[in-house]
């Protein structure tokens, strides 16, 4: 039987880098052209298998970018073992939120939480307003990783993740990260969990 | 729900009756149903979802015959019907869920082998087909639609038989839920299951119990603790109330223990009925725990005992219904405690409380009686609703003498009452849901300073008073169907009521010194005032206020004398209470309902006239309101409308759609707050989704609170069906010790809420506010130091420097100079409240530095009024009193005006500026026309809110002391 791991992710980032639309594509593969804006924190699940059959389950919060909510913001990155930070490349600007929440990150959060710098919106490059290398010059300084995703056409988004889910510790007790969220209270009903364990018994009909 | 599924086949049995169901994502389910005979004949046959199994791997079915019965297979009876006669097999068949499930195998009969064998075939052939499948062909959670179907969601709670605790209804839904915050959801799974419970019961008070009918009963609860003493006196007063009889209905005191005679020739009404109880206690009270009164035995008495009355008594509206004593120290001897008391002061007192009632005695039987050495519970109640009571039940404790004997302790009488349906309905089956009374009748310990013992005593008597379920001498078959109205086989609490009655000598006495209760107490031009002080300084209040005993429970404000503890000749004082005990109120009645029933109480008083014993008697009349039908239509509707919403909301946590809300606004600007100004804003939660969603508001950390101490949201929780909309308000209520905070602190006021949905994300709502500052619940030494109006303050930080400030708070003073320029004619003048909205206005007059102006209204005694209640409600929002508490006990010792002067130096100099400029001005309205005679009053008035005590102290200091002190300035 494949192990199963379960990791606490954050997003973070500026408003309107596609923090939410890249959960999006993450979770569902879909994408909404007009999204509204985050107010509050969104929580989704997603898992990854990788090569060796592993599995990796990602508790996904995505939080709003706004300024407003800024002070919460620790209250969603607090045990997460991992954090993706959003900037969009059409957006100088977002790319120097984005290091703050990183420098917030470094000084706040969990030391061993595995950080990926994530440049939005390549399916605008034509717009670009931060380069490639620029981005990952400062991910190496900082000993991040770094890729480029464009939530709209899906390219690089299950990359990103992947990746993450690869760099992380795969040797800790499965679910037994801080901040994991309980799974359904009452196993009589987690029937997956009986489809996917349960090998057929032997007949017991003796008509 | 079941829509969207797929009839596979269906096998019909005698007995139990299989159907098999595909949902649209192909996995299938075994679903047991059994044949619901109606209990109502008008509504169609029902089939009821006992059991529900998923065709998974650990599924099996299989089918054994017993062995010393044998069938030919080959033939099946033609016509497929049985005759009584003739021999039937029975086939069990078992299902075992699977190993990985909670559930367990269970085992059915049936006759019929052509179905058993198809519905085997079938199993067979579909776990197969599921054996092929992997698990991930089935998506997120297959057999999620089956879950609200499965064991532990066949009954909601709110089906029970058994009345909910009324402590667990009275605490708030949000503080049984799992510890949770920003970003750590909590137990999300088991939150739902309260919230969405509190919803249900929420939606059928609404919905159903609102809507029906309603009957009333009157009760009439009395306590009296009779000092070992017969009766020999008229107990009318007490049992009746203070009624205006005509006296050819007069009865006589009894004199001795007797049979009463009743005059006129009339039939004593007494006997009959008693002698049934009686009779009815040596059947059952062999074990001293629980009593069950025989109901069939009593009806046939009552019935004689109504033909026998006669006709001509008329019934008043004002006539209780039911009639519950409770006495204690009926039997003061050693021996009561040793041997089991006999019947013969239970029987002196219930002809007493019979011959009470006069000529309205023939309209009342006794119902039961449950006694425990000293202490006895009586209840009786007009015979012609005798068959509306049911399900008797009582118990007692001791927990005196070792904690266990039965000096000190409880009795206590459980029962149902059913209210008669209206003619309307009476054509069908009776409809009503009974109502769970209970009433307590308790002696907890005696002594001033006993006072922790008497807390755990209640604490003791409240988790020991448990009826056990009644032993029916009929035997009686519950309904089989578990209806929830069915006796309940369990033991209950006292807590497991509609209603519960408390009627009890608590022995909780007053904290005030001895001279202190007496003098106030004596005083009857004072009465109303002096009363409500002893009311502070009363043990049980002390215990309720730190939840230490009677949490929850409610009591009407005493207005009568203490009840306790009365003497006779040289060791009474003038009041005739016993020179060597402390007058208390020990005799006390509490209540404490949900929300199936409205209890309105009527009366709390003391009897003064009935002084054969110690305590003089208490009672209280109480109007209690139950639903006579649930619903227009009854229970089965009300069973129904239970089910399909418990169903409705069930689903939630099993389905792979997320609950999805929209809350809006997210930004809640208040504007402007202020002291004791509600301001009120609507957040709505709309369900955008597909499924019900549980919400609740959650604290931004582990360690924060829920919302702002100068906001209030309600509801806090709640639950919102797809489609709906639910509206949350926020209200900001600064109240004296929010404002006393607020003042000091930033005016700008900004916070974010964060609203959780079970399952689902987190929402913001962004609240604001701009505090507007007081002049009340400061300090005065902080008011001396405002560089003008306290509005005008930008920060904190602006007050002037300790030696710069003004020599008394301006605030105070222009109180006192308008009321001495304009009120010291008016009448009444800090006697009578002011009006609310004028206080306001001089409120917001005092904060912001604005000149008085009522115009026109001026002249009016209420604006006078206004201002001097203005002037006592600032000065008793003062964070500390005017005399600091420390001072008091020397205040109060006091013998001399120059004395008291001299006291004076030890006050801050602030303190004694505004102390003289009162007293001056108190002491010329005393000699106003106006003020005549009443210069006590304002004593009376103004000391507690010049010396506001410290309620926390165990040794009050003299009230009548601090009246001295301040009569040596004013008098």
């Amino acid at each position: 039987m494949s192990k199963q791991f379960q990791f606490k992710l954050v997003l973070l980032g500026e408003s309107a880098v596609g923090k939410s639309s890249l959960v999006l594509r993450f979770v569902k593969d879909q994408f909404d052209d007009y999204r509204e804006s985050t107010i509050g924190a969104a929580f989704l699940t997603q898992t990854v298998t990788l090569e060796d059959q592993t599995t990796v389950k990602f508790e996904i919060w995505d939080t709003a970018g706004q300024e407003r909510y800024k002070s919460l913001a620790p209250m969603y990155y607090r045990n997460a073992n991992c954090a993706v930070v959003v900037y969009d490349i059409t957006q100088s600007t977002s790319l120097e939120k984005a290091k703050s929440w990183i420098r917030e990150l470094q000084r706040q959060a969990d030391p061993n939480i595995v950080i990926a710098l994530c440049g939005n919106k390549l399916d605008l490059a034509a717009r670009r307003q931060v380069s490639e290398e620029e981005a990952k010059k400062y991910a190496e300084e900082e000993g991040l990783m770094w890729g480029e995703t464009s939530a709209k056409t899906g390219e690089g988004v299950s990359d990103i993740f992947t990746s993450i889910a690869k760099k992380l510790p795969l040797t800790a007790p499965p679910s037994a990260r801080g901040g994991a969220r309980a799974g359904p209270a009452r196993t009589g009903v987690d029937l997956n969990k009986q489809a996917v364990a349960g090998q057929g018994q032997g007949e017991q009909c003796n008509c | 729900m079941s829509a969207a599924l797929g009839g596979l086949r269906v096998f019909s049995a005698y007995g139990p009756t299989f159907f098999l169901f595909r949902s649209p994502r192909r996995d299938v389910t075994v679903f047991v149903f059994t044949h619901k005979p109606p209990l109502v004949h008008t509504i169609p046959e029902d089939y009821v979802v006992e059991h529900a199994f998923p065709i998974i791997h650990g599924f099996s079915i299989s089918m054994s015959q017993p062995r010393q019965a044998t069938i030919d297979l080959s033939s099946p009876p033609a016509g497929s019907t049985f005759t009584l006669n003739q021999p039937r097999t029975e086939l069990t068949v078992t299902i075992d869920p699977g190993e990985d499930t909670p559930f367990s195998p269970i085992t059915l009969q049936t006759h019929d082998i052509q179905g058993l064998r198809r519905l085997l075939d079938e199993c067979k052939r579909l776990k197969e087909e599921f054996a092929t499948e992997t698990a991930d062909d089935y998506g997120f959670e297959p057999f999620g639609w089956v879950a609200p179907y499965m064991a532990d969601h066949a009954l909601p709670p709110l089906l029970s038989s058994i009345p909910p605790d009324l402590r667990k209804l009275k605490k708030p839904v949000h503080t049984r839920l799992s510890t949770a915050s920003a970003g750590m959801p909590g137990d999300d799974i088991s939150d739902v299951e309260i919230i969405r419970e509190e919803w249900m019961r929420r939606k059928v008070e609404d919905e159903l119990f609102a809507r029906g009918e309603k009957a009333g009963l009157k009760i009439r609860v009395g306590t009296f603790n009779v000092n070992g003493k017969f009766p020999s006196q008229d107990l009318s007063a007490w049992v009746r109330g203070d009624v205006a009889r005509p006296p050819a209905a007069f009865i006589p005191p009894l004199k001795e223990l007797s049979p009463l005679s009743l005059g006129e020739g009339q039939k004593n009404p007494i006997e009959g009925t008693l002698g049934a109880s009686l009779s009815t206690r040596s059947l059952s009270t062999v074990s001293d725990a629980t009593t069950y009164v025989n109901l069939s035995v009593d009806t046939q008495s009552a019935e004689t005992a109504v033909s026998d009355a006669p006709p001509d008594v008329p019934e008043d509206p004002s006539d209780p219904d039911m009639l519950v004593l409770g006495f204690q120290e009926l039997d003061l001897s050693t021996e009561a405690l040793l041997y089991s008391t006999k019947t013969a002061r239970e029987q002196a007192w219930c002809m007493a409380a019979f011959a009470g009632l006069g000529e309205k005695a023939v309209l009342y039987e006794k119902l039961a009686s449950k006694q425990l050495v000293g202490m006895l519970l009586v209840i009786i109640v007009k015979k012609r609703l005798r068959h509306n009571f049911s399900e008797i039940r009582a118990v007692s404790v001791g927990v005196g003498i070792m904690g266990i004997m039965g000096n000190k302790g409880a009795t206590a009488v459980r029962l149902l009452f059913t209210p008669t349906p209206s003619p309307s309905a009476a054509n069908s089956e009776p409809q009503t849901r009974p109502t769970a009374l209970t009433f307590v009748n308790a002696h907890l310990a005696a002594f001033d300073e006993m006072y922790e013992k008497r807390n755990a005593d209640f604490q003791e008597l409240s988790k020991r008073l448990v009826f056990e379920p009644a032993i029916s001498v009929e035997d009686q078959q519950p309904p089989s169907n578990g209806s929830w109205y069915s006796p309940a086989a369990a033991p209950l609490s006292i807590f497991e009521s509609d209603a519960l009655f408390w009627l009890v000598n608590l022995n909780y006495r007053l904290t005030l010194p001895d001279a202190d209760v007496r003098s106030l107490v004596a005083d009857d031009q004072l009465r109303e005032v002096n009363i409500r002080t002893l009311r502070r300084f009363d043990q049980l209040a002390s215990a309720r206020r730190t939840k230490k005993a009677f949490e929850d429970f409610v009591e009407q404000p005493i207005t009568h004398l203490p009840s306790y503890r009365f003497s006779a000749g040289v060791l009474a004082d003038g009041m005739g209470y016993d020179m060597k005990r402390k007058p208390a109120w020990t005799d006390r009645i509490l209540h404490m309902a949900s929300k199936a029933v409205t209890v309105k109480q009527r009366s709390y008083a003391s009897h003064a006239t009935i002084t054969m014993s110690d305590h003089r008697p208490v009672s209280a009349e109480f109007d209690v309101e139950v639903a006579v039908q649930v619903s227009v239509v009854g229970l089965d509707e009300y069973e129904a409308f239970v089910h399909r919403v418990w169903r409705d909301v069930s689903a939630i946590e099993y389905i792979e759609e997320r609950p999805r809300v929209r809350v809006e606004p997210t930004n809640v600007d208040f504007a402007k707050i202020s002291y004791k100004r509600e301001v009120t804003r609507t957040v709505a939660v709309v369900n955008i989704g597909k499924v019900p969603c549980s919400f609740r508001f959650v604290p931004q950390g582990p360690t924060a609170d829920t919302c702002p101490p100068w906001l209030r949201i309600h509801p806090i929780t709640g639950l919102v069906l797809p489609g709906e909309k639910v509206d949350v308000t926020l209200t900001t209520q600064v109240d004296e010790a929010l404002a006393s905070r607020l003042n000091v602190g930033q005016a700008h006021l900004e916070e974010t809420l964060v609203l959780h949905t079970a399952l689902g994300r987190d929402h913001f709502v962004a609240v604001s506010a701009e505090y507007e500052r007081t002049c009340f619940a400061t300090s005065m030494s902080w008011l001396v130091r405002l560089p003008g109006p306290v509005r005008e303050l930008q920060s904190p930080d602006d007050v002037l420097p300790e030696d710069r400030s003004v020599n008394a708070p301006r605030e105070i003073m222009r109180l006192v100079n308008w009321l001495m320029s304009n009120a010291t004619e008016t009448d009444g003048l800090f006697l009578t409240p002011g009006d609310e909205e004028l206080i306001r206005q001089i409120r917001e007059n005092l904060d912001t530095g604005g000149e008085f102006d009522f115009g026109a209204a001026e002249k009016e005694s209420k604006v006078a009024l206004a201002f001097g209640d203005t002037l006592l409600q600032l000065l008793d929002s003062l964070s500390e009193p005017v005399i600091p508490p420390a001072l008091h006990p020397r205040c109060a010792q006091m013998t001399s005006r120059d004395e008291a002067f001299e006291l004076l130096d030890d006050l801050p100099v602030v303190n004694v500026n505004v102390w003289i400029s009162l007293t001056a001005f108190l002491h010329f309205l005393g000699q106003q026309e106006a003020c005549k005679g009443r210069v006590e009053q304002l004593v009376a008035i103004f000391t507690p809110v010049l010396f506001r005590d410290d309620l926390t102290s165990p040794t009050p200091v003299s009230i009548i002391g601090r009246r001295n002190f301040l009569r040596y300035f004013i008098g």
